[in-house]
């Protein structure tokens, strides 16, 4: 259900872009004069039309972001990754061995800032970027042949430290919707860019040990840290207060996922899931729009001179 | 008939457990062997080991050996060669348990009132030349004549020299009168399976002789081919090829011909195409595993020194009728082990062909298939080697047949230790000797060379009374064999002697590691010209030692020497 909902969430910002720029074209449409159909009426003509006078800015009407722009800064904590596997095996004394390294799901924390640009009414531009990392405890397991028996294998189990870190590039098509002056709602969404830099067992990392009779097996972790660029998408909702007219405190909530097929030479690539459910808070700025310029009173004519000579 | 080897000469063995229980043991009692036990106090260990001392003190006794024990920390086993006037005493012997600080037990064959002259009348030339005589021997072949003190049955002592060498597929031994030149006593040495009469460095996967078998051969990269050379093992095993051809076989066995690397089996495909090496190479290799794993024991002498040669193909099947059948049935069917008769004076496992596939045995109506194809075969081999580095039983008589006992209870121990499932199906464990190699064929004929789990199916005693007391097969080795060795199946699986009518509590197939480690450390321990009795007293006093006194595995144990008839 949460993902039906997230899955309309771009659609419904989109319909919402939409009707904007269809209402804006239909304004356009009004302000236009008629038309010249040529001369078929003979009529003397009237004095040449005075150039129109410029439309009246349209008013903020309640609803409206009139924010210029905005700048959120968050800390960051991430749930809701998704554990993931890399399996591994290879040839071993006319058997094939093989293990599996389980990377558990675990919280992250980390920063994140956005910033946008409003272009339209209440629709905004913007990007941002995302930091995240976080530090685990993976586990091995694997099936080593004995090196003498065919069928005899000897199993490894074990633990090795692992990191991962996310760096996240956020486009964002957002819209603001002030509840109150002091309260600001913006939904969010957009294509991201993960960067994954993930800790993973070399190929064939699991370095086997083992002498006669084998009836054991010494695994030494080999790990190395890799990274790779995946392409995602990101949507969410931030609640500002602000306690004046450009500083204040949010809340962020934030669903943003891709998968980053870490390589490993010689084994294959591992599927590395990006992002998750992100929580923050933080500092929000906004910056207000220009107030249009007063209009200039004309200067009152000096009275005519008497000339009393 | 009566036993070459009977000693006359006051001869005691003695087995005392400090604190314990002795056994002694009179050999000299004649063919039955009556033997009795009594509880000693401690002072008859003090006093067996000094006099151990005051005999080493004038040379009487001289270290030969010391063998750590694998099964008890801290414990190790001195072997002490008798010597009369210089000379040593066949079969002589004393076997000293020491825990580092005081002695633990003694087991000792030692003469008493030797009194001879040491010096020869014959040369060893002369010596020499009786030998080749006797045997058929070639006169360049070398015989090493050494001197010795020989009990003889009626209780004298006379002055020997001793000679043995490889001659056809045999391994004689004489002992020629030095005064004299007479013959004294003779047997056959070559220890055999039966009595005469069938994936870079690293493993290539090869099927064995029965259909589907994978098994793992681990070889070595020599050039463009695998080697059967082992060197995934502490020690060396080596696989040798010598292609059926007869005469360099007997050639390299007489150690006349050194093996080279040419002649090691080889293989140049990912799969080791010849199941003939396939098996004998990797059962080698099980069976060193299996003493390493069960008894902490590193090759034949314990401390892998001894490296292993396995030929294979030492003839060709096509080739039968090409020879003297007498010259060549070993080669065919049968198996035996060499101690240090190859070139560089190694020990050699020979595995014999078997037969055509229209052969078959006309006393036993089986068809007699490769020798490596039995992991109870192979394992048979390998322990000849262990007793020859040990106990060094002299093979013949009662000594002989617990030679061949030690040897068929560590062949059916190394195959319920690696086959997966027991059974009497092939490749499945049971009390069966070869099973895989001998197979029925005629109406009747069953499984197996052996039987130990009941040896009347293959026509061997299950009792002491029931003995072959001729002096075929050297007394009878491959047949009074199944006295022990049933021994060692009613401790493990319990039942009832047939022929006494007493009944056995086994511990247990899942204890079977107990008895085996028992019998292992009874037999490994024991002096060269043991009898029946000292295997009793020595698998006994080896169960109270690893598990203590008045366990099942001491009682069932007991029950079952007593059972065979056996005191």
């Amino acid at each position: 259900m949460r993902r039906r909902v997230l899955a309309w969430l771009p659609v419904a910002l989109c319909v919402m872009a939409g009707q904007a720029l269809a209402q804006k074209a239909v304004e356009q449409k009004a302000d236009k004069p008629p038309q010249s159909q040529g001369p078929i009426r003979t009529a003397p003509a009237k004095p040449p039309a005075t150039k129109p006078a410029p439309r009246p800015p349209r008013k903020p009407q309640k609803g409206d972001w009139t924010d210029r722009g905005y700048l959120f800064v968050n800390g960051l904590l991430e749930t809701g990754g998704s554990a993931f596997t890399q399996p591994q095996s290879w040839p071993y004394f006319a058997e094939t061995a093989t293990a599996a390294a389980s990377y558990p799901s675990t919280s992250a924390v980390g920063f994140d800032a956005s910033g946008g640009y409003r272009v339209w009414r209440n629709l905004a531009v913007g990007a941002g970027v995302t930091v995240v990392s976080r530090s685990t405890t993976a586990a091995y397991s694997g099936s080593i042949p004995n090196p003498l028996y065919l069928n005899r294998p000897n199993l490894v189990s074990g633990t090795f430290a692992s990191s991962n870190s996310e760096t996240a590039i956020n486009l964002q098509a957002a819209w603001g919707i002030p509840v109150s002056p002091k309260l600001l709602v913006v939904l969010f969404a957009g294509p991201s860019i993960f960067t994954v830099k993930q800790t993973v067992i070399q190929p064939q990392g699991l370095s086997v040990s083992s002498g006669y009779p084998y009836d054991s097996t010494t695994v030494t972790v080999s790990i190395q840290d890799m990274s790779k660029t995946a392409f995602g998408f990101g949507a969410g909702a931030d609640v500002s207060y602000y306690f004046s007219k450009t500083v204040g405190v949010g809340g962020m909530i934030r669903f943003a996922r891709a998968t980053a097929d870490v390589p490993v030479n010689g084994q294959p690539s591992v599927g590395v899931p990006a992002g998750g459910f992100q929580i923050g808070g933080g500092l929000r700025i906004r910056f207000a729009a220009p107030k249009p310029a007063k209009p200039v009173t004309p200067a009152p004519k000096p009275a005519p001179k008497k000339n009393d000579s | 008939m009566k036993r070459t080897s009977r000693l006359i000469a006051v001869v005691s063995t003695l087995v005392v457990a400090l604190g314990v229980l002795a056994l002694a043991q009179r050999t000299g009692q004649g063919p039955t062997g009556a033997s009795r036990m009594f509880p000693v106090p401690d002072q008859t260990v003090r006093d067996l080991d000094a006099r151990l001392d005051a005999m080493e003190s004038t040379h009487e006794l001289r270290l030969r050996t010391t063998q750590i024990d694998t099964m008890v920390a801290g414990r190790r086993f001195e072997r002490l060669d008798q010597y009369y006037k210089g000379v040593p005493v066949f079969g002589g012997e004393a076997v000293r348990e020491t825990d580092g600080v005081a002695t633990r037990s003694i087991t000792s064959s030692l003469y008493n009132g030797i009194a001879i002259d040491t010096t020869p009348s014959v040369s060893p030339a002369a010596a020499a030349d009786i030998f080749t005589t006797a045997t058929g021997a070639h006169a360049w072949v070398p015989v090493n004549p050494q001197l010795v003190v020989l009990p003889r049955p009626d209780g004298r002592f006379v002055l020997a020299y001793r000679m043995s060498a490889v001659v056809g597929h045999s391994m004689p031994v004489v002992f020629v009168n030095a005064k004299t030149g007479a013959i004294e006593r003779h047997y056959d040495n070559m220890q055999t399976q039966q009595p005469t009469a069938l994936v870079g460095n690293g493993v290539l996967v090869g099927e064995g002789l029965v259909a589907a078998d994978l098994k793992k051969v681990s070889c070595a990269v020599l050039g463009t081919s695998y080697t059967a050379q082992d060197l995934m093992r502490p020690i060396s095993i080596k696989t040798y090829d010598l292609k059926g051809s007869f005469s360099r076989t007997e050639s390299v066995v007489g150690g006349f011909t050194a093996l080279a690397t040419t002649d090691l089996a080889s293989n140049t495909t990912s799969t080791w195409t010849d199941s003939v090496v396939a098996d004998g190479h990797t059962y080698v290799g099980w069976t060193y595993d299996y003493f390493y794993t069960r008894d902490g024991w590193k090759g034949f002498d314990g401390n892998n020194v001894r490296s292993v040669s396995v030929i294979v193909h030492p003839v060709k099947r096509a080739d039968l009728n090409t020879y003297n059948w007498s010259d060549v049935s070993d080669y065919y069917q049968n198996a035996f082990f060499c101690g240090q008769c190859g070139y560089h004076y190694e020990d050699v496992i020979v595995f014999g062909e078997g037969l055509p596939a229209n052969y078959y045995l006309p006393d036993t109506g089986q068809y007699v298939d490769y020798f490596v194809a039995a992991l109870s075969i192979v394992a048979h081999e390998y322990a000849h080697g262990v007793t020859t580095y040990t106990s060094n039983l002299i093979y013949q008589n009662e000594s002989g047949a617990l030679d061949e006992a030690f040897s068929d209870m560590m062949g059916v121990s190394a195959n319920f230790y690696q086959r997966a499932t027991t059974g009497s199906g092939m490749l499945q464990a049971d009390y069966i000797v070869g099973k895989e190699t001998f197979r029925p064929k005629q109406p009747g004929s069953v499984f197996g060379t052996r039987n130990i789990g009941n040896p009347a199916a293959l026509g061997d005693p299950d009792h002491y009374s029931e003995r072959y007391t001729g002096t075929d097969d050297n007394g009878g080795v491959h047949t009074n064999s199944t006295i022990a060795s049933y021994a060692f199946y009613l401790a493990i699986e319990g039942g009832t002697d047939q022929t006494s009518g007493l009944s056995v509590t086994g511990v247990g197939a899942a204890n079977r590691a107990q008895v085996e480690r028992a019998f292992f450390r009874g037999f490994t321990t024991m002096t060269s010209n043991a009898t029946f009795s000292m295997a009793r007293a020595k698998t006994i006093q080896a169960a109270r030692d690893l598990y203590g006194a008045g366990t099942a595995i001491e009682t069932a144990i007991t029950q079952a020497w007593t059972a065979v008839g056996v005191f």
